[in-house]
């Protein structure tokens, strides 16, 4: 374990807590009383079938979505009862989010949209751009840095796009579907870098797919079922 | 086909925010397009009453000089000397006021012949009474404009004062105008202006009945006749030595004003229609990304290109199907507020037929152009497009190309200024149209290299504001926002535009309308009776002066021309010089010569009535209007008008005013307003500004309509890229004061770049003009 893991794995109280979440949209019940409790640390996927209601799972776990009932707390932060200024100060600082297509800004460069976080902060650009370069050359995107998401591939894409997840050092890092609309080589390549990204800096990382082979890079899975969370 | 026209209506129904902008964009294209089909015909039908009405009356007029010891003319004699050279006709022109329930209307009467004039002119009647020996008398004839304006028909009963005495008459008979029948004029039998005439000046009861009295005659010539030796033959004759024979045929001349503002009035609705155009284009170009994937998905299931073509010039034309009816609806009301506006013109601003199927034809027309245009920039395969470049549509650098349009517009700026002034209208005009389009093609440009500026002093900070940076880096790539841009510049430069060249032509109205203070003016006031004037109590004092509306000048600039005697008393000092010439010498304002490039004590050469003189400049005016004092012997003519300015106590409606008046028309001459005299042409300036107004007007609805419609479509696309920045932390705050700026900074940016185009197409504009003589001073 790196120092990195075990100073987070240190932490007594788990990083996210979701209990009795329920959600319905036009009539249909799509979570009824889900809980989940997610360790600081922790590689969890969270799988189910079509329709089951994994993505709507992860958006209220990330607070882009608010709940017909229950409670979401990711360090100790009730997020389902929180404004939208604190919503945006945790996205800046705690969370990291990545969705399955279409994550970057097209007018923005490669570099410009690992910044988004940092100046959204408000921080140093200078710190953030060596930040950005150290972290782009960790997952292999260096060279991409100056490039219109237009020109680079769908796994260039999500590896960009998760590098500003996590320029701003999140400890929770989410992905709706990460490899979904990659070919098998990028979609094995990402969830290394998932992995390495878990195991080097100790950020836990939370992602929903519908493979069982990308479900088995994380060490933990559960299933969505009938609206609950079904341990596996 | 069924099929794809059938998915072409749902998508409409299904997101109808595009398909009605761009519906609304031609529904306004039609209507400013069916207007200006309608304006300029009836623009110069008015313009021809002014400008060839005396054309029309003949090829030589006859007036009396000022010292001519009789007041009357007698068509008898020019009758007999003219032989079967020409036919004769003479006319009585006398001021009548026609009491109407509406008010008392001035109106300038032609007392004449009747069956004369109709043999002279072989009236094409529109209604015709019916004449006999014994209504002959009573009866007058109107053009269809002045019965339209007067709201008279055929058998209404009009009641004249002329010369203080009422006289009534029945409309026996309407005809369209011609030189006789202008909008203002009525004819009346020459049997009761004698008849009047003779209470006051008892030598005309003694005529017999061949001998009336006329004070203009207008001679006819008989094919095969010159009017130029004719007219020296007759000037050579004792008969007519205190008279004026003019050649009406330098009133061709008044084409090139008439063509002249027929095609001025024309630019400002061609840049108009441009702006139609192009909002359409961009329409269709934001259309087409948006129904992308859908293409893509008819391309893989084996559609055509030309499949795909068809469909989309389909769509164009069922747009101007269903864009024309409307747009023809909403001309009428724009033509019945121009009535309003122009109530001088008399032919009726409704819609014809003619306007009415050059509606209908313009919005298929105009809808298939843009689409021609809009596919010649789009790939055939739209599947390639999406592959390649997936997210290219938000960041496309598309569009022309500066170069070409920066490389035509300076090679047709050379040609222009290269070619002498008389010949710059034509490659101005292009000039102008050339770099309209160079501004659009700019203006993206311009906006990127300021967001890049911006940015690059923002990245030095080390803390930018999160808002202010994250929407100047949209501004820096975002191809639907620089789009907005061009139309915002394109807007903008014309509004300045039109804003000078209104403010030029108001101003240039307003200092010639107010160039005679004088109250009264009157034409043929012979030497007793300005003697006699000068003795009233209610005179402050009288200045004869000559009137010459087309003054010519080098190159073919026509000016106004002014010769006044000393002591111009009722003359506005600005427009008065500090000493008024002699013979050999004239005075001219500063804009001619700056044209000319005359300075004090150079020559410059003016030609009037055909006569040209080469005169010293002994100074120049430093006035907005371009104008030329000499005196009237220079070119054989005499100072024909009289202003009389009255006392301050003394208003028009005060005993002693109207005792002067009296005066005046008691020794035969007649009173005109100064307007009459001097307000044609600040007229025509003032109708064309406003004109120019409403254009601007448009203008402002259709750029701001195509602005909302550009923003509204960037923000439903950009709703992904809003939840990205949200996810990345960023408020909501944050998102509405990062939109803010990037339509703050769009819209100043491109307001600040239409400037330097704006003077551009100031200056070409004024080049253009100067080819016609008109100085703009722009």
């Amino acid at each position: 374990m790196s120092d990195f893991q075990q100073s987070r794995a240190s932490e007594a109280s788990p990083l996210l807590v979701a209990s009795g979440l329920s959600k319905s949209f036009r009539g249909q019940i799509v979570l009824a009383n889900a809980k989940l409790t997610v360790q600081a640390g922790d590689f969890l996927s969270i799988m189910g079938e079509s329709g089951s209601g994994k993505s709507t799972f992860l958006n209220i776990l990330a607070g882009n979505l608010r709940p017909d009932s229950g409670s979401v707390t990711i360090a100790g932060q009730c997020v389902t009862t929180m404004k939208e200024a604190q919503l945006a100060r945790l996205r800046r600082t705690e969370l990291g989010f990545v969705y399955q297509s279409l994550n970057l800004l097209p007018t923005l460069s490669g570099l410009d949209n690992i910044l988004l976080p940092t100046v959204l902060d408000h921080r140093d650009l200078r710190e953030g751009k060596k930040e950005a370069l150290e972290l782009a050359e960790e997952l292999r995107v260096g060279h991409l840095l100056s490039a219109f998401p237009e020109t680079m591939s769908g796994g260039e894409r999500q590896r960009i796009a998760i590098a500003r997840a996590m320029i701003h050092h999140p400890k929770l890092l989410m992905l709706d579907e990460p490899t979904g609309s990659l070919d098998s080589r990028s979609t094995e390549d990402v969830l290394r870098l998932l992995c390495h990204l878990n195991e080097t800096r100790g950020v836990t990382v939370i992602q929903v797919t519908h493979s069982a082979a990308a479900a088995a890079y994380g060490k933990r899975t559960v299933t969505l079922k009938d609206g609950e969370v079904i341990e596996q | 086909m069924r099929l794809l026209l059938k998915h072409l209506l749902r998508s409409a129904r299904r997101a109808p925010l595009q398909p009605l902008l761009i519906l609304l964009t031609i529904i306004c294209s039609v209507a400013i397009a069916t207007v200006s089909i309608r304006m300029p015909a009836a623009y110069s039908d008015h313009a021809r009453d002014i400008a060839l009405g005396e054309r029309e009356l003949g090829d030589i007029l006859i007036t009396l000089n000022s010292n001519s010891p009789s007041r009357m003319l007698f068509d008898t004699d020019a009758a007999r000397e003219v032989g079967n050279r020409g036919a004769v006709l003479g006319e009585y022109r006398l001021t009548g006021f026609l009491k109407q329930e509406s008010g008392t209307t001035l109106l300038s009467v032609s007392a004449t012949d009747l069956l004369q004039a109709d043999r002279y002119h072989a009236f094409h009647y529109t209604a015709y009474g019916s004449f006999t020996a014994e209504n002959l008398k009573y009866s007058a004839i109107l053009s269809d404009a002045c019965a339209a304006k007067l709201g008279l028909e055929l058998g209404d009963t009009l009641t004249l004062s002329l010369l203080e005495a009422e006289c009534s008459f029945t409309v026996q008979a309407i005809a369209p105008r011609d030189g006789l029948l202008s909008d203002t004029d009525l004819l009346i039998p020459i049997e009761r202006a004698q008849a009047v005439l003779a209470e006051r000046v008892p030598a005309i009861a003694s005529l017999g009945d061949g001998f009336r009295p006329y004070n203009r005659i207008a001679i006819k010539t008989a094919e095969g006749v010159s009017p130029a030796q004719l007219s020296e033959q007759l000037a050579e004759l004792s008969v007519f030595s205190h008279c004026t024979l003019t050649l009406t045929e330098h009133a061709e001349q008044y084409s090139y004003l008439l063509f002249v503002q027929t095609v001025s009035l024309w630019i400002p609705v061609l840049l108009l229609l441009i702006l139609t155009s192009y909002l359409i284009l961009t329409a269709l170009r934001l259309l087409q990304q948006e129904r992308s994937a859908q293409l893509a998905l008819f391309e893989i299931c084996g559609a055509e290109p030309r499949h795909l073509k068809a469909l989309q010039y389909a769509e164009g034309l069922l747009y101007g199907f269903f864009g024309g009816i409307p747009g023809i609806l909403l001309a009428a009301p724009l033509l019945r507020t121009a009535c309003g506006v122009y109530e001088w013109i008399e032919t009726p601003l409704t819609l014809n037929l003619p306007s009415i199927l050059f509606g209908l034809l313009w919005a298929p027309l105009l809808m298939t152009v843009c689409t021609a245009i809009h596919l010649r920039s789009r790939p055939d395969s739209i599947i390639r497009q999406i592959n390649s470049t997936d997210l290219a549509q938000q960041t496309k650098k598309g569009g022309l190309s500066p170069l070409a349009p920066l490389t035509a517009t300076a090679a047709l700026l050379a040609v222009t200024l290269l070619l002498p002034s008389a010949f710059r209208v034509v490659p101005a005009f292009f000039t102008l149209l050339s770099s309209v389009l160079l501004l659009t093609t700019l203006s993206p440009l311009m906006v990127k290299t300021a967001a890049r500026g911006l940015e690059a002093l923002l990245e030095r900070r080390r803390r930018p504001a999160p808002w202010l940076i994250c929407g100047i880096k949209q501004l820096k790539n975002c191809f639907s926002l620089q789009h907005v841009g061009q139309i915002a510049s394109l807007a903008v430069a014309f509004l300045l535009t039109v804003s000078a060249i209104t403010t030029a032509l108001t101003h240039q109205a307003d200092f010639l309308s107010d160039a005679v203070s004088a109250e009264l003016i009157a034409v043929q006031a012979d030497q007793i009776t300005e003697e006699s004037l000068a003795s009233s109590p209610a005179v402050e004092g009288t200045a004869r002066f000559g009137y010459f509306p087309s003054a010519m000048l080098e190159s073919g600039i026509t000016v106004f021309g002014i010769s006044v005697s000393s002591h111009p008393v009722g003359f506005s000092e600005e427009i008065r010089p500090k000493r008024l010439p002699t013979e050999g010498e004239a005075v001219i304002s500063a804009g001619i010569a700056g044209l000319t490039n005359t300075n004090v004590g150079e020559v410059i050469r003016i030609t009037v009535n055909q006569s040209t003189r080469e005169l010293t400049v002994i100074g120049v005016l430093n006035s907005a209007f371009p104008i030329v004092y000499f005196t009237a012997e220079d070119f054989g003519l005499s100072n024909e008008l009289l202003a009389v300015d009255l006392r301050n106590d003394c208003p028009m409606e005060s005993p002693e005013a109207q005792e002067t008046i009296a005066l005046l028309e008691a020794g035969g001459c007649f009173l005109i307003s100064s307007s009459d005299v001097f307000n044609n042409m600040p007229e025509n300036f003032s109708d064309f500004a406003r004109l120019l107004k409403m254009a601007m007007g448009a203008a402002v609805v259709v750029a701001a309509v195509g602005v909302a419609n550009s923003l509204a479509e960037q923000y439903r696309r950009r709703r992904h890229d809003r939840q990205l920045l949200r996810i990345c932390g960023m408020t909501e705050g944050g998102l509405i004061a990062s939109q803010g700026v990037e339509i703050l900074f769009l819209l100043l940016l491109s307001a600040l770049f239409a400037i330097p185009f704006h003077l551009l197409f100031c200056w070409l504009i004024d080049l253009g003009v100067r080819s016609f003589g008109i100085v703009f001073l722009l």
